[in-house]
């Protein structure tokens, strides 16, 4: 499949801080692509880099087969964006912002901007600035969705919003995959993220900690909990292709997110004297996000030895 | 909590948020009064102009001080927070009123202090505009009515939902306290005017007004912090309302979109500027239209001041109405070009503008009647539209930089004003051509549409400052460049003649040169007090001999340089012919030839020591009175029986000095030399050696001053050249001299019959008495200078 988006080690720096530190990403088409980071990971400035808002300070990318940095307008035209606090003119009421926006694009946007709003159940007659926060979130959306656009890049667009309003948005996002359309998503609403993405890239202070398919992600990383009768045991190196995402103490039992983990090695732990279970189970998205930005000292993995998976040095 | 503390932290934070534009204001009439300075061509002008600074940098602190502590907070929702704190409502109003009112002072404070530094004191002894009488209650008017305004401005903050609308609706409510006070005086006294009403009844109006806003300001602000009254949303809203968004489905043209969303977005503003404007074309009208009133100016004033504030708020409004919540994302996002955006933008604004001043025009013309058409009345209109619009395009410049549409409200006319000044000083003071100043005024709407993208996107970067920074230096230097031309390619003196003529001053620094020469006078002090001139004047002969007795006192009196004036030579001249012909004839007929002969010879002596006291004078003018003394001299010994009547001494004596051209050489050398030090020094202004130096341009421009001053150098350079030069170059040098002193060729002996005019053969010599010189060098290196 060809890429959508493609980025190729790109770099941001703004005074004080690396925003962006050599990130590569490739986003296929017919994909819904999840980035995932703490605040300050660099999502939002990706986000901007991609559309055009933010010159890179290295590297390249493209965008629809588009350059972002010169032909930026061209990009938003096509691309359905809607930020992390969309832009509405509040005075406008929820038609009239349609009307308006429609003259920017072709013939359909309307007819499709109309039957959104319907479908969201938002009153067409009522202002901007007297909707609440889901119901702008929902024009936003609509406004977005209204040019039937390739590719839609949404930075963040539940924060804040009900589980209903959340549940409807990823239920629009999955209707747009399933016409073929490509779907770029910023969040740290794991939960949702988990049931709609095909893609993770986990970003953590300016770099890719992972990117995966989400099903490969779940099935190659593990939560070990192993049981100790003395704390201070110590536990032997785990050696590849298994390798360690985050490990923290908790009294006697010491908690492992592995990525790799094979069972062979539960039976090296077991037959460990002084280690009382042994318990392994799939980790969840989650537990992956907390461990990939939690981290610990790992050795840097050019050669990945699972086929897409890309782990990072983590700090 | 500590209450007090409390109320000094709000009273911190209130007075941080009023630091900008106070900063901003302070800066600009700073620039304003340096600028004034510069161009100080006219006393009167110039203090006009200080005072309305005066009264303007406390006036727009007092217009904008409400909208920024209450309005912009208003908009930011900052004071929603500060209702959540435990701070009472009364404290959070009274510290904001405290607050804007030690800010007045401050601004009132370094107002005064700025306009007592700029006009060295003057500006207190000045007439206050708006009152030609020079009424002492005019500073206390205007510091109540600059408190009236900020009260007010507080006030409609409070009471209004947008800062803006607050600050249109600031300009008429400003206007209540005269318009009371002048209904009054109209309704009870004797006023027929009612905007010129009596001090007395002005001041109580306002002192009324003052106390009416703070109590609608107080109650206006007690409502706005408490409890919102809720929102009804209409049930069922009618079709109609919505109608256009359906009926007339999805726009064709974006830019026609664009132009919709921008009217209907700013229609507040619109409406409200339309109603200032329509105001000041009354006004302007009025002003037209009714002649012989007693103070015309007050209202072509007031139409000013309306129309130029209407003007720099649309332009204000051009930006900052998309600036509020960050709209202009919306257009950002959806990858717009920027030029349809820049130009929706400013049509609806620039639209209402031009029509203004079309609809203006016409009314102005039908209500002036045809007695009061004039040349002045039409400069008048036409300074007011183009002053309307350059606050446009400079505002609208503002509105793209400034963060806060307040601020820009405020700062969008004062950096108008400045520009307005800026410009008016480059076309009167360096010469600017008006082409390119207007080029320069375009300079705002060049950086705003070059800029456009970056604004879009908020990329409020280093790029973008520099380049509004780029902009604005352009406007401040493209006005000078005709001055750099000149000085860049205007011919001067060259460094070897200015090198010599410095060595020359500089030997006679410590010496009696520069001292000024002795006005000799042709009457006693005896005889003017007995009132022997006019009615009561001598006979010929009692004057004559009056007036050789003074000069001769005169001259052995002191021992310097004398002046040789045109009265001095002529009375010479003169009484020397009347001698020499008397002596003509049989000598038989003479009975009193002796007392002839010694008269005769008394005379050329006078004549002589004159000449040679004139050549110790600095002045060119006594250098060239010496020459034609000296030449009426040579003149005399030339004469057929000047042996006979001539002393053997005196005859002796004036060869002597005729002889002497070394001497004169030097002499005229050391004149050239130290009439360029004092003229150069600006001691002598427009006076170069005696001789008023012609003007060639007759403006007050630097850039003529310049070429001024570069063409009297090498007119002194050309003096020089002459005075040292051989006979070959002399013909050209004496063309320049020629053309430079805007003389006749023929003065300096060039064309035909010229040589009449220079004695370069003393018998063919046409000297008549009143043909003293009026340009410098005539004579020079001439043929009577060669007498052996």
């Amino acid at each position: 499949m060809s890429s959508v988006i493609s980025v190729r080690e790109l770099e941001v720096h703004f005074s004080g801080c690396d925003a962006l530190q050599g990130v590569n990403l490739e986003v296929a088409a017919g994909t819904v692509v999840a980035l995932l980071g703490e605040n300050g990971a660099g999502k939002t400035t990706l986000i901007r880099v991609l559309t055009g808002f933010q010159a890179p300070g290295a590297g390249k990318c493209s965008v629809l087969g588009l350059d972002p940095t010169r032909d930026a307008l061209e990009i938003r035209r096509r691309v359905g964006y809607v930020s992390d606090s969309p832009a509405l003119y509040d005075w406008m009421r929820v038609s009239e912002i349609g009307w308006f926006a429609a003259s920017f694009y072709d013939t359909g946007f309307m007819d499709r901007y109309r039957g959104l709003i319907a479908q969201y159940a938002v009153p067409e007659s009522r202002k901007i600035k007297h909707l609440s926060k889901g119901q702008r979130a929902k024009v936003a959306l609509a406004l977005a969705l209204g040019h039937d656009p390739d590719l839609l890049i949404m930075d963040e667009p539940t924060s804040g919003l009900d589980p209903l309003v959340r549940r409807e948005f990823l239920e629009s996002m999955l209707d747009r995959v399933a016409t073929g359309r490509t779907v770029l998503l910023s969040s740290h609403q794991i939960s949702e993220v988990e049931r709609v993405a095909d893609d993770v890239a986990i970003l953590h202070q300016g770099k890719f900690r992972i990117q995966q398919p989400l099903a490969q992600l779940r099935e190659t990383v593990s939560e070990v909990l192993i049981s100790l009768e003395d704390p201070l045991t110590s536990l032997p190196e785990l050696d590849a292709p298994a390798i360690v995402l985050h490990e923290e103490s908790i009294g006697r039992q010491r908690r492992l997110v592995v990525l790799g983990f094979q069972s062979s090695m539960k039976e090296a732990f077991e037959s460990r004297p002084g280690v009382a279970s042994v318990r392994v189970r799939n980790a969840t998205l989650d537990e992956i996000f907390v461990a990939c930005i939690r981290g610990r000292q790992l050795a840097m993995n050019p050669e990945p030895t699972t086929p897409g998976l890309t782990v990072a040095e983590v700090a | 909590m500590n209450r007090s503390l409390a109320f000094r932290t709000l009273w911190w934070n209130d007075l941080r948020q009023l630091t900008p534009v106070a900063a901003v204001l302070v800066v600009l009439t700073l620039a304003l009064h340096v600028i004034s300075l510069i161009s100080a061509n006219d006393p009167l002008q110039t203090s006009n102009w200080q005072v309305l600074l005066l009264l303007g940098l406390p006036g727009l602190f007092a217009v904008g001080a409400g909208a920024l502590l209450v309005g912009h907070e208003k908009e930011t929702r900052t004071i929603r927070w500060l209702s959540t704190l435990p701070i009472a409502r009364g404290d959070l109003i009274r510290a904001k009123l405290l607050s804007s009112v030690v800010g007045l002072i401050l601004m009132w404070l370094i107002s005064l202090g700025l306009a007592a530094v700029f006009s060295a004191g003057e500006i207190f002894r000045a007439e206050m505009p708006w009152n030609g009488t020079g009424d002492a209650t005019a500073a206390p008017t205007w510091i109540l009515h600059s408190t009236y305004l900020l009260l007010a401005g507080l006030a409609l903050a409070w009471r209004m939902q947008s800062p803006i609308v607050g600050m249109l609706t600031l300009v008429p409510v400003a206007t209540i306290p005269l318009l009371v006070a002048g209904t009054v005086c109209y309704a009870f006294g004797n006023s027929r005017d009612l905007i010129s009403p009596s001090p007395a009844i002005l001041l109580a109006c306002q002192l009324l007004s003052i106390a009416g806003v703070i109590w609608w300001g107080a109650r206006a602000a007690l409502a706005d912090l408490g409890p919102a009254k809720p929102y009804r949303i209409p049930q069922h809203v009618s079709e109609q309302l919505i109608a256009p968004t359906q009926s007339l489905g999805a726009p064709k043209l974006p830019f026609a979109a664009l132009l919709w969303q921008v009217t209907r977005q700013n229609r507040a503003t619109l409406l409200g500027c339309g109603c200032l404007l329509a105001i000041a074309i009354m006004l302007a009208s009025a002003h037209a239209g009714h002649p012989g009133r007693a103070k015309p100016d007050n209202e072509l004033a007031l139409a000013t001041f309306v129309c130029f504030v209407a003007s720099s708020w649309l332009g204000v409004s051009v930006f900052q109405g998309d600036k509020r919540h960050n709209r202009i994302s919306f257009l950002a996002d959806r990858g717009l070009p920027p030029l349809p955006v820049w130009l929706s933008r400013q049509l609806p604004p620039a639209a209402l503008l031009i029509t203004a001043a079309l609809v203006g025009a016409v009314v102005i013309a039908v209500n002036t009647s045809r007695a009061n058409y004039s040349f002045e009345l039409l400069v008048e209109i036409l300074l007011l539209a183009l002053m309307s619009f350059s606050g446009f395009i400079f505002s609208q410049w503002t509105s793209q930089w400034t963060s806060s549409p307040i601020v820009s409200a405020v700062v969008g006319p004062g950096v108008s004003i400045a520009a307005a000044a800026y410009l008016s000083f480059a076309f009167t003071t360096l010469a600017a051509p008006i082409w390119l100043l207007t080029i320069c005024a375009m300079f705002p709407l060049f950086a705003t549409i070059i800029l456009m993208r970056r604004w879009m996107d908020c990329k409020h970067d280093r790029i973008f400052w520099a380049g509004q920074t780029a902009w604005l230096v352009g406007l401040t230097l493209v006005p000078t460049i005709p001055l750099m031309v000149t000085l860049g390619t205007t011919e001067s003196m060259s460094r070897e003649t200015r090198a010599e003529l410095m060595a020359v001053v500089q030997q006679t620094q410590f010496t009696s040169a520069l001292i000024q020469p002795t006005e000799l006078m042709l009457t006693t002090k005896q005889t003017a007090n007995e009132g022997l001139e006019g009615e009561n004047h001598l006979s010929p002969k009692d004057a004559f001999q009056t007036a050789k007795d003074a000069l001769r006192n005169q001259l052995t009196s002191s021992d310097g340089a004398v002046q040789v004036n045109p009265r001095i030579f002529d009375f010479l001249r003169f009484e020397i012919s009347m001698a020499r012909m008397r002596l003509t004839g049989d000598p038989a007929q003479q009975p009193d030839r002796a007392q002839t002969i010694a008269n005769y010879n008394e005379l050329l002596r006078i004549t002589l020591q004159i000449a040679r006291r004139g050549r110790l004078s600095y002045r060119l003018i006594d250098q060239d009175g010496a020459d034609l003394l000296e030449i009426a001299l040579l003149t005399e010994l030339d004469h057929a029986g000047s042996s006979a009547t001539i002393e053997p001494n005196v005859s002796r004596e004036i060869m002597d000095t005729l002889r002497d051209s070394t001497s004169r050489h030097r002499a005229r050398r050391q004149a050239i030399a130290l009439s360029w030090s004092q003229w150069s020094q600006g001691k002598q202004f427009r006076q170069y050696g005696g001789y008023y130096l012609p003007d060639h341009d007759g403006s007050f421009s630097w850039q003529q001053s310049l070429a001024e001053f570069r063409r009297a150098e090498l007119m002194v350079q050309t003096l020089w050249q002459l005075n040292d030069a051989s006979v070959g170059k002399n013909e050209e040098l004496r063309r320049q001299l020629a053309e430079y002193w805007r003389v006749a060729p023929i003065r300096y002996g060039l064309g035909p019959d010229g040589n009449s005019l220079v004695a370069h053969d003393p018998s063919q010599f046409f000297l008549e008495m009143r043909m003293y010189p009026s340009a410098p060098a005539t004579q020079w290196r001439a043929g009577w200078e060669r007498q052996r």
